[in-house]
């Protein structure tokens, strides 16, 4: 039965019997030491003493404890805002939540997370609703195979409903049949909206339209709640598949702090009707056992040291900043660029790594062939998807935390836009929201770029959104080099990555190279491309990436009859962070810049590169070359114009040459 | 990257000038190895490399850097690679100095830019270097060639093109930077000496009654043909007193000697240009001296190359009956020479010139140097000096001890004209 009314919730309370003694001893004393934490905290914010607000679970502690507090050690649990009975009766810390909401260094993340971002070993949460299902349906793809036997929980509210990777997570869940467990607690309140007016249906026909085996219980039926959660877990376990518990409860507190609406004689009904408060009511044993609790935490927290984190402590990431210059000349097989990355990936799946993506195994083997081959090689490792963005994102953010980095595939660069939420809240977070106790390396590769005729939602390049996300490194492959090195250094940094492909550039063969010029790389691990004149100093410096860069590089001939210069053609690789050494090293010979750019030019890539140059070597003379800043359209004439192209480069490099002709 | 500097050192000096540059950009440089030498108001400074690295560097010999400036810079953490480029951009380089790498035997091959540009100035191509070459290449090769023997402007410089100014003598001229001492000295003399910035020395010459070869009449109780002659031939060796003050960093130096002659009948002063002065022989010269009087009594118009392309000025007033004079100078000129009669019977040289284009002890010399050439052109006589000597040249009257004293080992003995024995010394057996 779905109870989706007050009245009816209100009926079930009033049936409930008092807690029998058939519910464990240990489970009372869990659920009064969740109430206890929870109302010291309280007492904290009314005192100022705490960072940031709070959102209780008081009532609803034996949903915690019946499902958090039976899992085993080496069981994952994900969960959301109101998050502090999980963690406590999966984890026991509740001395590390004291001190992380007071925001010490002892405390669970170190105080940066605070009350909704708690990490440790088996329990993850996060704020932004559904946004850690995807992570756990990936924890729960890794222990589908792990001889641990572990499975994933996801804590949601009914309100988590209303959000889309939800749904997505559900149908992954069960079309891979990983062992996750679907809690909702649903309280009928999602902050100020009844659950009538935001969920049409019921919960259960959901959990039956994703096939998944469904459960239900109440926090007032203690023992009943107690049993049928253990059933869930234990199906899940058994079975290796996916199973909702729906547990009905009622939050006696506002949502966080003083933003309660709710009828107050509909509270004070569930607060005479709650089952802690009977128990304690009736019995002088638990309130004794209430009391030497709430001693102990008064006691724990008058005794705290105030420690805070630094910020020396604190500003860091993951990412590949310092690279020793070792310059080396490159050579390249001649095979296509498609052969290469094919070759590259083979080779990382071989070494442990996942791939996912959607129509990426054979014999289709991935929309542009990159994939060719390697789910027949790796049928384990590399998996198709539904056209699912945002949870095989978080999928693979789940995978690469239990320890296998994982690829996913984007079709299509113009999609990435549905990967934000999990690149953003999730992936880029991780490292410094938990103190450094988590890293994700996930690798979301993509191709992007114009040229195909592929029109506004096929061609576009996206990737200025992309650069300068904390602790994401954002890589550009081009086929001036054989990417392989590249993506096997990935193996040396925990930070996510994007990695930029070029549908135009998957044809072509590797550069071969061209007598006048000479292609070293600054640094073995993710050093830029250096373009260089052999025999003679150059007149410009041009930074491109991509496929624009190998355009550049096929009509460096072309560039110098038409442009009147000699380029210098540097080509990072590694985006973000960017390296402005080679580019300063350059300009001191050049004094000259021409940015090209795949993406339109406002506040772009380009844009940050000129900035730094300003601030290093001000009255430099910079030009910057992108795409208009309209939609690309499929009209392959127009598509030209307004995106960048040799003639438009020869062009700003003439007027550049005009301008010293007629200064001199 | 470590940046070296030029501190200041002293509160003269505004800039230094960079005189020799022992390295070239990219190079790899030692700790406490002289990388460049500058020149300050004082001295010339060697500036040492504080590190072991690569060097970055943009300068050129002759070029200014303001005191406080980046004279280079020492990348210690660059690696020794293939990738070190060559030579520093400079827009100002001529081709000669900082061009394409030598080509390797590569075709030569232009861009469309600098063909047009060859094709309009007829250059010969075969003068551009193989490779690829851009039209900053080509410009850079016309422009070396249309400069005056420069090297390149200075790094900073706020001269005025010499297009842009309407006061320039129309005598051809080169440019020459004056050292940065001189400056100095010409900016702290403009400040100091509300007059200007002239002065002026003289010096006595003492002559026989009778010179060894006979002038024309106008020249009986003159030396004025003789004080251009020999000036003109000396000029070659003090140059800076052939030019004049063009800013104040640079002085012009005439192409030409062109000796003025100051002609003032009462009415009207003139100054008549003797042009060429230095190629003429003392009889051509005065023939034109007599021509130029000709031609200022006559009261024609006179064509204006004679007027206007005066290098420097001779003024003789030694018929004026006066004893002492301060001779003006012209515009665009450093020195104006003027000619009294002393009491004894012999003349006096002032000499007038422009302090921030010489010195005093130049135009010592100088004046030093004149008087032996003008008293050359005499028989001997008694000495003039105020001590009595043995030997002396029959020529010039030089003493056994200036000869000696100017290196000379002493004064041949020869049999002179009347038979009677005489002395000379080797200046005069060789001549001039």
């Amino acid at each position: 039965m779905n109870i989706i009314s007050i009245d009816q919730l209100r009926q079930l309370a009033a049936d409930a019997p008092e807690i029998s003694v058939e519910v464990p001893d240990d489970a009372l004393h869990k659920a009064i030491l969740i109430r206890e934490v929870e109302n010291q905290f309280l007492d904290l914010f009314a005192q100022g003493r705490m960072n940031g607000t709070v959102h209780t679970c008081v009532g609803q502690e034996f949903s915690a404890v019946a499902v958090a507090g039976q899992l085993a050690p080496e069981d994952w649990v994900t969960s959301n805002h109101r998050c502090h009975g999980h963690f406590i009766a999966k984890t026991g810390k509740w001395q590390g939540l004291i001190d992380e909401l007071m925001g010490y260094r002892s405390g669970a993340c170190m105080g940066v997370g605070s009350s909704q971002h708690l990490f440790a070993t088996g329990f993850l949460s996060n704020g932004p609703q559904a946004a850690l299902v995807p992570v756990a349906t990936g924890i729960a793809l890794h222990q589908k195979s792990a001889i641990s036997g572990g499975i994933a929980v996801s804590f949601i509210g009914e309100g988590t409903f209303g959000e889309g990777v939800l749904y997505e997570s559900f149908n992954l869940a069960s079309l891979w049949q990983v062992p996750q467990l679907f809690v909702c607690e649903n309280n009928l309140y999602s902050q100020s909206t009844p659950q009538s007016s935001a969920m049409a249906g019921t919960i259960s026909a959901r959990s039956a339209a994703f096939d998944i085996k469904y459960f239900e219980a109440d926090t007032w039926h203690v023992a009943d709640l107690l049993e049928i959660a253990k059933q869930a877990i234990r199906f899940v376990r058994a079975e290796r598949k996916p199973a909702m518990l729906t547990v009905r409860t009622y939050r006696l507190n506002a949502h966080s702090k003083g933003d309660d609406d709710r009828d107050a004689n509909e509270v004070g009904h569930f607060r005479r009707l709650d089952p802690l408060n009977r128990l304690l009511a009736a019995s002088a044993q638990w309130r004794t056992v209430q009391g030497s609790i709430r001693l102990e935490i008064a006691e724990y927290v008058d005794a705290r040291i105030t420690s805070f984190l630094t910020a020396d402590e604190y500003i860091c990431d993951q990412l590949p900043r310092k690279r020793p210059e070792q310059s080396r000349e490159v050579k390249n097989e001649k095979v296509r660029m498609v052969q290469a990355l094919n070759r590259a990936y083979h080779d990382a799946i071989a070494d442990g790594a996942y791939m996912i993506g959607e129509d990426i195994v054979d014999p289709y083997g991935g929309a542009f062939k990159v994939s060719k081959g390697l789910s027949t090689e790796f049928p384990s490792r590399v998996l198709s998807t539904p056209i699912s963005e945002s949870s095989i994102t978080g999928v693979g953010i789940g995978l690469s935390l239990m320890g296998s980095p994982t690829y996913v595939e984007i079709m299509f660069g113009d999609f990435a836009t549905h990967v934000f939420d999990q690149l953003i809240s999730n992936a880029s977070k991780f490292f410094n929201m938990y103190a450094f106790q988590v890293s994700a390396p996930v690798r979301i590769r993509t191709p992007m770029g114009g040229k195909r005729g592929y029109g506004p939602t096929h061609s576009q390049s996206l990737e200025k959104l992309m650069v300068g996300i904390d602790n994401v490194a954002v890589f550009a492959l081009t086929s001036l080099e054989d990417p392989k090195s590249t993506i096997a250094a990935l193996s040396t940094i925990l930070a996510p990555a994007v990695l930029i492909e070029n549908k135009v550039d998957y044809g072509r063969y590797l550069w071969q190279g061209m007598a006048e010029y000479t292609l070293t790389k600054t640094s073995p691990e993710f050093g830029a491309l250096l373009v260089s004149p052999r025999y003679r100093r150059p007149t410009v410096t041009v930074v491109a990436y991509g496929d624009s860069a190998r355009e550049i590089a096929d009509a460096l001939q072309e560039l110098f009859i038409e442009g009147d210069s000699v380029l210098e053609l540097i080509v990072p690789v590694l985006l973000h962070p960017f390296d402005m050494h080679p580019v300063l090293k350059s300009l001191r010979t050049t004094g000259r810049l021409v940015v090209v750019e795949d993406g339109s030019t406002a506040f772009g890539i380009g844009a940050e590169i000129v900035a730094q140059v300003a601030e290093n070597m001000p009255g430099t003379r910079c030009s910057r070359i992108g795409a208009a800043p309209v939609p690309i359209p499929s009209i392959l004439s127009l598509e030209k114009t307004l995106l960048p192209s040799i003639a438009k480069l020869a062009a700003v490099l003439r007027d550049t040459e005009s301008r010293m002709e007629s200064a001199s | 990257m470590i940046q070296v500097k030029f501190e200041r050192e002293n509160v003269n000096d505004e800039f230094v000038l960079v005189t020799k540059i022992h390295k070239t950009n990219a190079d790899r440089v030692e700790s406490d190895e002289c990388v460049l030498e500058v020149e300050t108001s004082k001295t010339i400074k060697e500036i040492l490399s504080p590190a072991t690295g690569r060097l970055v560097i943009s300068l050129n010999v002759g070029d200014e850097v303001a005191v406080g400036g980046i004279l280079f810079e020492i990348d210690s953490d660059e690696a020794d690679t293939a990738l070190a480029l060559n030579t520093a951009r400079d827009s100002r380089h001529t081709g000669a100095e900082s061009g394409p790498l030598p080509d390797n035997g590569n075709i030569r091959q232009l861009s469309k830019a600098a063909q047009q540009i060859v094709d309009r100035s007829s250059l010969d191509i075969n003068r551009l270097p193989t490779g690829w070459v851009t039209s900053e290449d080509v410009l850079a090769l016309t422009t070396a060639d249309s400069a005056i023997n420069k090297p390149g402007p200075a790094i900073m410089t706020n001269r005025e093109p010499d297009s842009a100014r309407s006061d320039l003598p129309k005598t051809m001229f080169r440019h020459e930077r004056t050292s940065i001492r001189k400056r100095t000295e010409a900016r702290n003399l403009g400040r100091a000496n509300g007059s200007g910035n002239l002065s002026m020395l003289a010096i006595s010459v003492a002559v026989g009654t009778q010179r060894l070869s006979t002038p024309p009449f106008l020249f009986f109780d003159s030396i004025a043909d003789l004080v251009v002659f020999e000036a003109s031939r000396l000029l070659h060796s003090f140059a800076e007193l052939n030019g004049f003050h063009l800013d104040d960093r640079t002085i012009g130096l005439y192409d030409e000697i062109n000796f003025g002659i100051s002609f003032d009948n009462g009415r009207n002063l003139k100054v008549l240009a003797m042009q060429n002065s230095d190629q003429m022989s003392l009889v051509q010269i005065q023939e034109k001296f007599e021509s130029l009087l000709h031609l200022y009594e006559k009261g024609d118009a006179i064509p204006d190359d004679l007027m206007t392309t005066s290098t420097v000025t001779l003024s003789d007033l030694s018929r004026s009956g006066i004893s002492h004079m301060l001779p003006l100078l012209n515009a665009n000129q450093a020195l104006i020479l003027g000619i009294t009669r002393s009491g004894d019977g012999g003349f006096i040289i002032y000499a007038s010139f422009d302090h921030r284009v010489s010195e005093g002890l130049r135009v010592a010399r100088f004046l030093t140097e004149l008087r032996a050439r003008i008293e050359s052109h005499f028989r001997a006589k008694a000495p003039s000096h105020g001590f009595v000597e043995v030997a002396r040249c029959s020529v010039c009257d030089r003493s056994v001890t200036e000869e000696k004293s100017n290196g000379g080992r002493g004064l041949l003995k020869l049999q002179i004209d009347n038979g009677s024995d005489g002395f000379i010394c080797r200046a005069c057996f060789e001549g001039w």
